[in-house]
């Protein structure tokens, strides 16, 4: 491998995506016998960016731009129509908090699978396991099914999970903007910790406070494109006039 | 694409696993004895009409009725719930990434699970009650087997459920059809010998007649069905992976 690509922690490479759609959902029975039409659109159009190691990047747009879709193609949960991404080093999503809690399930239970379906083993959950749960501030409940939990403890036992993913790479879809002001700073405490370990952190939000406050360089996606790119300040800056402008 | 590694495999395959079973039986009171009732109380019904109403000339109807219908139950629910498990854990296919064979696999390996201690008892109750030979260590490679064919089929049938909706439902009026052309309240040597060879295109004929064999120490009515359910479940074997790697990239867009 060459050095220069070393440094670069992701790279996404004229990545477009199709979805198509139907208006019913098909029927197997029908499909044998007709074509079902389907239509078409382009969630992302030829958008390239390289991300560095270590590096904070937001990604704006207005909803149904793209970034969502160009963050689950990061992230590996869908795969490109065209183009390739490359990822260097251990990805983590965030796309939801505790996704994949079961409410039969005790805490406990769930804290090993949601940590494992975020890319963890049995055994690394083992040695955080304390930690998760002194973090999430959940006391006795860990042992009882998730359906007791209050909507709080929930949410704070999938951020706790979370950021003790440790990977190199995490990628974050609009999660933090849940739950009160007391758990927001704690996420944005959470976040200096990372980006002081040298963590690569890509952040999809609506929030342009977040973006401004933690973000090196930010990203515009508009109508599947990439409008802009630069440092957090100016994107914001000009993404905001257009807002106004419209 | 990512690789994931054995032990991270294996980890989130148990831990799905357990997730099925739990999620099924801890809310009810029975809990787990279900899995052992269910079987039960249809092997007393099947054994009641089949030895009082309708005679059938079967020695030792009760374990030669259970030890068909357990790998059935095991069979049907199995293929139910892998076929349905992709759309069942449409959540965590759209929000997080991890090797989608996981769903299916885990969910033929939860009622796996829940298979080997009824399959125990049976044992137990043999043993008592006749006695036990070598063969049933034969028990082994035929759970294996059957186990595989399961999860074939499940990575086939789930990777179609995610674009077809009606498949799960073609798929419960198929088992129902299916179970009585598997031999299980009946022996295979009821069928016909003209339409034997069509009768054993069915791979479950060689696993269930396998299983009544070895529980009753009797032998092996059909080598040749026996045959016909080991080539059909590599073939499964191969189109199931092959069909569910092809789709697995678009589960997350169609989900």
């Amino acid at each position: 491998m060459k050095k220069t690509n070393d440094s670069i922690a992701i790279e996404v490479k004229g990545v477009s995506k199709k979805y198509r759609y139907t208006k019913e959902r098909p029927v197997l029975a029908k499909t044998l016998f007709s074509r079902s039409k389907s239509q078409e659109f382009w969630a992302l159009k030829d958008v390239s960016l390289k991300i560095k190691k270590g590096e904070t990047v937001g990604i704006i747009g207005e909803n149904g731009s793209g970034k969502s879709t160009l963050l689950k193609i990061i992230a590996g949960i869908t795969i490109p129509t065209k183009g390739s991404v490359k990822v260097n080093g251990r990805i983590c999503s965030l796309i939801e908090l505790g996704a994949g809690f079961h409410p039969d399930l005790t805490g406990r239970e769930n804290v090993y699978l949601n940590g494992m379906l975020l890319g963890l083993t049995r055994k690394e959950i083992d040695g955080r396991f304390n930690s998760i749960t002194e973090f999430a501030d959940i006391g006795n409940f860990v042992d009882e099914p998730v359906r007791f939990y209050s909507y709080g403890m929930i949410v704070r036992l999938g951020f706790s999970v979370a950021v003790h993913l440790d990977p190199d790479i995490l990628v974050v879809d609009e999660v933090l903007a849940v739950g009160d002001e007391q758990f927001q700073n704690k996420c944005k405490e959470r976040i200096a910790e990372l980006k002081r370990k040298g963590v690569t952190l890509v952040f999809v939000s609506h929030s342009m406070d977040l973006i401004q406050s933690t973000c090196r360089k930010a990203v515009w996606i508009h109508k599947a494109q990439k409008r802009f790119e630069d440092i957090a300040k100016n994107v914001i800056q000009r993404y905001l006039l257009y807002e106004q402008s419209r | 694409m990512r690789k994931f590694g054995f032990v991270y495999l294996r980890d989130l395959t148990i831990a799905l696993s357990v997730k099925e079973l739990k999620s099924k039986y801890k809310s009810a009171t029975l809990g787990f004895l279900w899995v052992l009732l269910n079987p039960l109380l249809q092997m007393l019904a099947l054994s009641l009409v089949f030895t009082f109403f309708v005679k059938i000339e079967i020695n030792n109807y009760p374990v030669f009725a259970f030890s068909g219908l357990l790998p059935w139950t095991f069979f049907a629910l199995s293929l139910q719930t892998g076929t349905t498990s992709l759309i069942n854990n449409r959540e965590i296919i759209k929000k997080t990434y991890f090797p989608r064979e996981l769903l299916p696999i885990s969910s033929v390996l939860a009622h796996l699970f829940a298979f080997i201690p009824a399959i125990l008892l049976l044992l137990v109750f043999v043993l008592v009650t006749q006695g036990l030979s070598f063969s049933i260590f034969l028990l082994i490679p035929l759970i294996i087997l059957q186990t595989l064919l399961l999860i074939s089929l499940s990575l086939f049938l789930s990777s179609l459920d995610i674009y077809y909706r009606d498949v799960s439902y073609l798929l419960q009026a198929l088992l129902v059809i299916w179970f009585y052309i598997t031999p299980i309240f009946y022996s295979i040597s009821f069928v016909p010998q003209k339409y034997l060879g069509f009768y054993i295109i069915n791979p479950m004929v060689g696993i269930i007649s396998s299983y009544q064999s070895i529980f009753l120490n009797t032998p092996l009515p059909s080598l040749t069905a026996v045959a016909v359910s080991v080539v059909e479940t590599l073939l499964f074997a191969v189109i199931g992976v092959f069909v569910f790697r092809k789709r697995s990239a678009y589960f997350a867009d169609w989900i």
